[in-house]
């Protein structure tokens, strides 16, 4: 009936439902899913995970027939394998911008439409860094809106997070499992509406291979 | 066993327009989203009758026959379709199902003392259909899917004897299935050449390769069985459902109505985005003591917002203390029904500003990046892997929210479907073994999954790759090819 892991902290858990995440593990941890209206940071080196990750919530959104932004400043964002498994991609807004500062404008526009999406996902080059203040307004952007905030990073599960305003910090690391079905291991590095240093571990199906086809 | 029956419409969309404007059907005619792929549905007879077929591109059928008339699909027009046949068949049985294309399900189960036989049912389920002036095909089977494919071929009622399925759908030529051109090229080439064969194969292969119209035919292909509707009669088969588990156990009442709020929130959140509204919502509280407490809210309406079941559940708590503090905390949405036109009004409202908001959001991107920044991903039928998505512009006035609601997949479920990937222009890397060099470094290659093939557009330049997935010694999980023609090798993409 009820998960068996537990999560601390409820009195303290955010008034906006959280976004859930499609884990149930997961969301055992968070008491739920993303809180809304937080800056949540989801970091990992490349190939870790956090996209997926970060998708999970976006899917989870657009299943509710709700919008997901996706702020993709390389223009390699490509969820085929999403689109193809048939997740409703009609919601999904790309936002295809270039550079650090251009991330951070799209976000401000989008969340300074209350409601107008559910989810957004920052995905900051490398190397970019977020004042704190630009932390704040978003933060209170998100909160306006009760939108769920992820920002994805590369740094390592030892260096520090993005910023105070982080309210969650979630750090995805690929355990293994092989190339068909990579085990992707979540630890909460901080939760100020919880308890931190838990893991969860979640099983992807892998990259999916392309479709078999022959030469007309 | 609880046999199942299917009623057929056949021309659906063009059926219920023909309710409205009887000539349609004498004219050619034909139903094509021409925002999509363009091409044609449901076809008129007399469009028909002029070689025009369900399937065919819209501008070669219109190159075929000038005066065609295609129609732009109306979901609106479906909706009000279905929500009709529903209350026609609800007359008849209590559990219904519809595939919104002009099946419709009936769970004849507990039946057997109302009527006759399943003849008379069948019977009765055209006459009612008749009646709102949709002629039906009417077959009856153990299995949905059977059920589905036996009133397609019916003329205009069988009767699949209980045990028999499997010997109708070997029977059952695949150009019978719904499986499109992709989906019948790969049956061709993986020798399977009926229904019986298609069915049999390992469950989720058919959603991995064909993707959405994939899932959709193995939920067919797995006879699941028929929803109720409306759902105050029966419980729904996959029910909204939240859970908490607390560490600390609560026994004071704001802190339990905390916990309530956030649980009732995500069901009502999860109904609305189906068009549902609350009728039953089921309680169950674990205590400290390891016992259990169950408990059942019903609103006084049923419900698209949180605060009347939290008014209730407030109310239970007060007049029932719990025994002991509790754990954990599970709600699950027991009973649903389709909300009021009010409520519907409501929710329409809601999700206008919501729109409004997103259109105003899409405008000042375009203002500040330029009008190609805001898109969403289409997926397009060709063979070259890098041209599978297509982005077009994001646009407020063409996206719609129920179909996006509609098309919820039930096959993604908990847990997460397959890594997320990030693709550039392929940049050449030399691959010798197990050593990988790239501009700005080299890598072992600890795990190799392939090769994939890809390969056509021979009237062009063409292309023939083989595709590997490789794991690597820096920790990358890196998408390559090797170019066929030349031997050279390709980084084409990352995943993440």
């Amino acid at each position: 009936m009820f998960s068996g892991l537990a999560r601390k902290g409820t009195l303290l858990a955010p008034r906006a439902e959280p976004a859930p995440l499609g884990s149930a593990r997961l969301e055992g941890l968070l008491g739920g899913g993303i809180p809304r209206g937080q800056v949540v940071e989801v970091s990992g080196q490349t190939s870790s995970g956090k996209m997926t990750l970060a998708f999970a919530v976006c899917q989870r959104a657009l299943e509710r027939g709700q919008a997901a932004a996706w702020i993709d400043p390389g223009g390699g964002f490509w969820p085929l394998v999403a689109v193809e498994r048939g997740v409703p991609v009609e919601r999904l807004l790309v936002v295809r911008v270039a550079g650090g500062a251009a991330v951070l404008r799209a976000a401000h526009i989008l969340l300074s439409s209350a409601g107008a999406v559910a989810v957004v996902v920052v995905d900051l080059p490398p190397g970019a860094t977020v004042r704190e203040r630009e932390l704040v307004a978003l933060q209170r952007l998100a909160e306006r809106s009760a939108s769920a905030l992820l920002f994805l990073t590369a740094r390592a599960k030892t260096a520090p997070s993005l910023g105070a305003q982080v309210a969650l910090r979630l750090h995805v690391d690929r355990r293994g499992g092989g190339v068909a079905a990579p085990e992707l291991s979540v630890s909460v590095l901080r939760n100020k509406q919880g308890v931190s240093q838990r893991a969860a571990e979640e099983i992807a199906h892998g990259p999916d291979r392309l479709r078999l086809h022959c030469s007309l | 066993m609880d046999r199942i029956a299917c009623a057929f419409i056949a021309r659906y969309e063009l059926m219920l327009r023909a309710r409205r404007e009887p000539e349609l059907l004498a004219r050619p005619a034909a139903v094509a989203d021409l925002a999509g792929p363009g091409r044609l549905g449901a076809c008129s007879p007399a469009a028909e009758a002029l070689g025009v077929r369900p399937g065919q591109l819209a501008a070669s059928a219109r190159a075929r026959v000038p005066e065609l008339e295609v129609l732009a699909p109306d979901p609106a027009l479906v909706e009000e379709g279905d929500r009709d046949v529903l209350r026609a068949l609800d007359r008849i049985a209590p559990r219904l199902d519809s595939d919104r294309r002009g099946a419709f399900f009936l769970g004849l189960g507990g039946l057997e003392r109302l009527y006759v036989d399943e003849a008379e049912i069948a019977a009765r389920v055209r006459e009612a259909l008749a009646a709102i002036g949709l002629p039906a095909r009417v077959a009856v089977a153990d299995q949905a899917f059977t059920a589905w494919v036996a009133a397609r071929r019916a003329h205009p009622v069988r009767i699949v004897p209980a045990g028999r399925d499997a010997a109708v759908l070997s029977a059952i030529p695949l150009a019978d299935l719904p499986l499109g051109d992709r989906g019948a090229e790969l049956c061709a080439l993986l020798g399977l050449d009926d229904a019986a064969s298609v069915a049999a194969l390992p469950p989720g292969e058919l959603a991995r390769r064909l993707g959405r119209e994939g899932a959709e035919l193995e939920k067919m292909l797995a006879g699941s069985r028929p929803v109720a509707w409306p759902r105050e009669k029966m419980a729904p088969v996959d029910p909204e459902r939240a859970a908490l588990d607390v560490d600390l156990p609560v026994d004071d009442l704001e802190p339990l109505l905390f916990l309530g709020k956030s649980l009732v929130d995500r069901i009502i959140a999860g109904l609305v985005a189906q068009r549902r509204a609350l009728v039953e919502m089921a309680i169950r509280a674990r205590l400290d003591d390891g016992s259990e407490v169950a408990h059942v809210l019903r609103p006084a309406e049923p419900a698209v917002e949180a605060r009347p079941v939290l008014d209730l559940f407030r109310l239970w708590l007060e007049q029932q203390p719990m025994a002991a503090p509790v754990v954990a905390l599970e709600m699950t949405a027991a009973a649903t029904a389709v909300p009021s036109a009010r409520q519907l009004s409501l929710l329409a409202q809601r999700e206008e500003r919501e729109a409004e908001a997103l259109g105003k959001a899409i405008a000042r991107l375009s203002a500040a990046f330029g009008a190609e920044c805001a898109v969403r991903p289409v997926l397009v039928e060709t063979y070259r892997p890098e041209a599978r998505l297509k982005w077009e512009r994001f646009s407020v006035e063409t996206e719609n929210r129920q179909q996006a609601a509609g098309n919820r997949q039930q096959a993604t479920g908990d847990g997460w479907a397959s890594m997320m990937m990030r693709i550039a222009e392929p940049e050449e890397i030399e691959w010798q073994g197990d050593v990988v060099r790239r501009t700005g470094g080299s890598a072992r290659v600890i795990t190799i999954d392939g090769p994939h093939r890809a390969s056509g557009e021979w009237w062009a330049e063409g292309f023939d790759r083989s595709y590997f997935w490789l794991g690597l010694s820096d920790g990358t999980l890196v998408w390559v090819y090797r170019d066929e023609r030349d031997g050279r090798a390709y980084l084409h993409g990352v995943a993440d």
